[in-house]
């Protein structure tokens, strides 16, 4: 028992690991691939420049540095699609859930009556992907704020408006 | 009884006109001091007919500094319109700020030593919330501050009764305000020489660090010269010039303690008043603050060995900010005794005895962690880099087998303890430092859990505050943690009691 000398049973209280998170959109999944791919372009360009215009490395250390970024892209990729399945959010009757992560788990909850105000952004290749990003504001400072990419906009709308109303109820 | 009507718009106190000048000669000097140090190294050099002309323009100058200074204090306003605090500034560029009443959060009276002479004092009205703002008038007299503070704080307690009639935390009779703590300047020397004088020092050695780099920009072939028939010197005579220059440094960071001290915390008055703490302190600059007890997020002390054998501790308490880690928002109380901590946290936690707690400590594999982290991590780089080199490789075994302790003393008095509405956390390793909080005050929870903790079965907590601080509960049983987790959630949303 975590409290002594309590009218509630802790084990009573709602529990967030035996609701089930809404996923977030595939597009975004692909979104973060093509992002991921972009960025590896550059260190890739270049060894090809190192690979083919210029000796001062040998052959054999060049083949090294190629699968040394192979499997760079490779292994961050498998993290990308596996932790993938892990990211995504619960909104419960009072307090939202956002999950993530597959080395390092993370489950961050914000109640209703703690959030300060809430925002939409969409960036240039979220916009070709129609996906938006759902921001959310604490007092508690930027590491505390809450951050769901990946939605449709249509829903990032109806999940701000939502949240706009709730909070102005608390007040 | 207020002699002083702030409905109507009114100016500062006449002299400040003197501080305004003041102001506007530093702004001045701010952005023409490099200038004019050039000018003043290479006097000699100007020839006679051009220094008529230079003078002139100072003269020139001086007179601009002047006319700012007048335009900007008879262009000041301030006064208490529909519910607001308004203030209207500026000449070319006219600016109006107001603050609705019932969102001030602090008044506070401050007083440097110009402001002392002048006898007029700043006041700062600040908010808190997602619009951070802050109205500072730097020139009032003191009467003129009291009544403002008075007129602000009492209108703002009638519109906050208006919207609410339940005032549970403040609900103490009103008691004339008794001062809590005083500090002597015997406390002040016992509060200097126990401070860190490693931190000291180091700040000491940033600032002359800084200062340098600075003058540097300016005169880097003296620098160069100087500095080389410094390091000449160095080589020279290494190691005698290497122990006495880091006894000279802690010296003087030993001394930068004590009159850091006094500067800050001379005539240091704590008190109590009507659900508010009120500080007076400062030597130079005069500072006084006053805060309500909700406003206060989290509170933390701190010992060490020396300060826990003199029972002494540094209380500070964290105020609710919008800036992040805002270290002006926390405010400091040096020299409490165990007494007068109790006291602090029976009128802010309105309790009378210590809570019955449940005290939870921090799982072993959290000292491990440290161990590499703190140990192998920081001395493995520079034992591979100089594999060669038997001072770097003993420098980097014994900081390896110094940490295996120091990392489980860490673990020791890393541990939380919780009950129905509080939770505190301890933590440190020579010095220890608690910091404790209503559980309904909590902005939001994390949980986290990585692949190593997953497989013993641990998870971290972290619990983040309106104050910027974070509370962290790391390695503890992952059904504890989730235990906490759903229990602090259930305590933040099932009241309506406001956290700030």
């Amino acid at each position: 028992m975590l409290f002594e000398n309590n009218s509630i049973e802790t084990s009573d209280l709602p529990r967030f690991e035996e609701q089930s998170f809404q996923p977030l959109k595939k597009a975004y999944l692909k979104l973060i691939v093509i992002q991921w791919t972009v960025f590896i372009l550059f260190p890739a360009a270049g060894l090809i420049y190192l690979s083919f215009f210029n000796d001062t490395l040998t052959d054999s250390l060049l083949i090294y540095f190629w699968i040394g970024l192979a499997s760079f892209y490779l292994i961050r990729l498998l993290i990308i699609f596996a932790g993938f399945k892990r990211k995504g959010f619960l909104l419960r009757e009072h307090d939202i859930l956002y999950r993530s992560g597959i080395i390092v788990f993370k489950v961050t909850a914000v109640p209703y009556n703690r959030i300060q105000h809430s925002e939409i952004r969409q960036g240039f290749l979220s916009r070709l992907f129609r996906i938006s990003k759902l921001k959310i504001f604490t007092a508690g400072g930027a590491a505390s704020d809450l951050a769901i990419n990946g939605l449709v906009p249509d829903e990032a709308q109806r999940m701000k408006d939502f949240l706009s109303k709730t909070v102005s109820s608390y007040e | 009884m207020n002699k002083f009507d702030f409905t109507v718009p009114g100016r500062q106190s006449a002299i400040g006109i003197l501080l305004f000048f003041a102001l506007s000669a530093r702004k001045f000097f701010k952005a023409l001091w490099p200038i004019l140090l050039v000018y003043l190294f290479k006097n000699n050099s100007i020839p006679e007919d051009k220094r008529f002309w230079i003078i002139v323009a100072g003269v020139f100058l001086l007179f601009l500094v002047m006319l700012n200074a007048t335009l900007s204090f008879f262009n000041f306003w301030f006064y208490i319109e529909n519910n607001e605090f308004v203030v209207r500034k500026g000449y070319l560029k006219k600016v109006k700020l107001s603050i609705p009443l019932d969102r001030i959060q602090t008044i506070n009276i401050k007083q440097n030593l110009l402001q002392q002479l002048l006898k007029v004092v700043t006041v700062e009205v600040d908010t808190a919330g997602s619009a951070q703002r802050e109205l500072k008038l730097v020139a009032l007299t003191n009467e003129q501050a009291i009544a403002l503070q008075l007129v602000l704080g009492k209108e703002k307690q009638q519109l906050n009764k208006l919207k609410s009639e339940d005032e549970e935390e403040n609900s103490q009779d009103s008691e004339k305000s008794a001062p809590i703590i005083r500090l002597t300047p015997t406390d002040l020397i016992k509060v200097g020489i126990s401070e860190n004088h490693l931190r000291s020092s180091l700040i000491v050695m940033a600032v002359v660090g800084g200062f340098i780099n600075q003058i540097q920009d300016y005169f880097t072939d003296q620098i160069e010269v100087t500095s080389e028939e410094v390091g000449n010197f160095i080589i020279a005579q290494s190691v005698a010039i290497i122990i006495s220059l880091s006894i000279a440094v802690l010296l003087i960071g030993f001394l930068f303690s004590i009159i850091n001290t006094f500067l800050k915390y001379y005539d240091f008055t704590f008190a109590r008043q009507d659900g508010e703490f009120t500080i007076k302190s400062g030597l130079l600059t005069k500072k006084g603050v006053t805060i309500p007890y909700s406003k206060i997020q989290v509170v933390s002390w701190v010992t060490n060995p020396i300060r826990n054998w003199m029972d002494f501790s540094t209380v500070t308490l964290t105020e609710a900010s919008s800036k992040e880690n805002d270290q002006k928002k926390a405010i400091n109380i040096p020299g409490c005794n165990s007494r007068n901590r109790a006291v602090i946290s029976r009128e802010i936690f309105n309790i009378k005895d210590e809570p019955v707690w449940d005290k939870h400590f921090t799982h072993k594999s959290y000292a491990w962690k440290l161990w590499l982290l703190r140990g192998w991590l920081i001395a493995m780089p520079p034992a591979i880099i100089w594999y060669d080199n038997i001072i770097v490789l003993s420098v980097a075994a014994f900081w390896i087998v110094l940490n295996l302790p120091l990392s489980f003393l860490t673990l020791k008095k890393r541990y939380f303890r919780v009950n129905k509405d509080y939770i505190e956390n301890s933590r440190g390793t020579i010095e220890q430092k608690w910091s404790r909080m209503y559980g309904f005050k909590v902005q939001s929870v994390k949980l986290k859990q990585s692949i190593f903790q997953r497989r013993k079965g641990l998870a971290t907590i972290k619990l983040y505050t309106a104050g910027g601080k974070i509370l962290t509960m790391p390695f503890i049983a992952e059904s504890l943690a989730r235990e906490l987790y759903n229990y602090l959630l259930f305590n933040v949303e099932s009241g309506n009691r406001k956290w700030m």
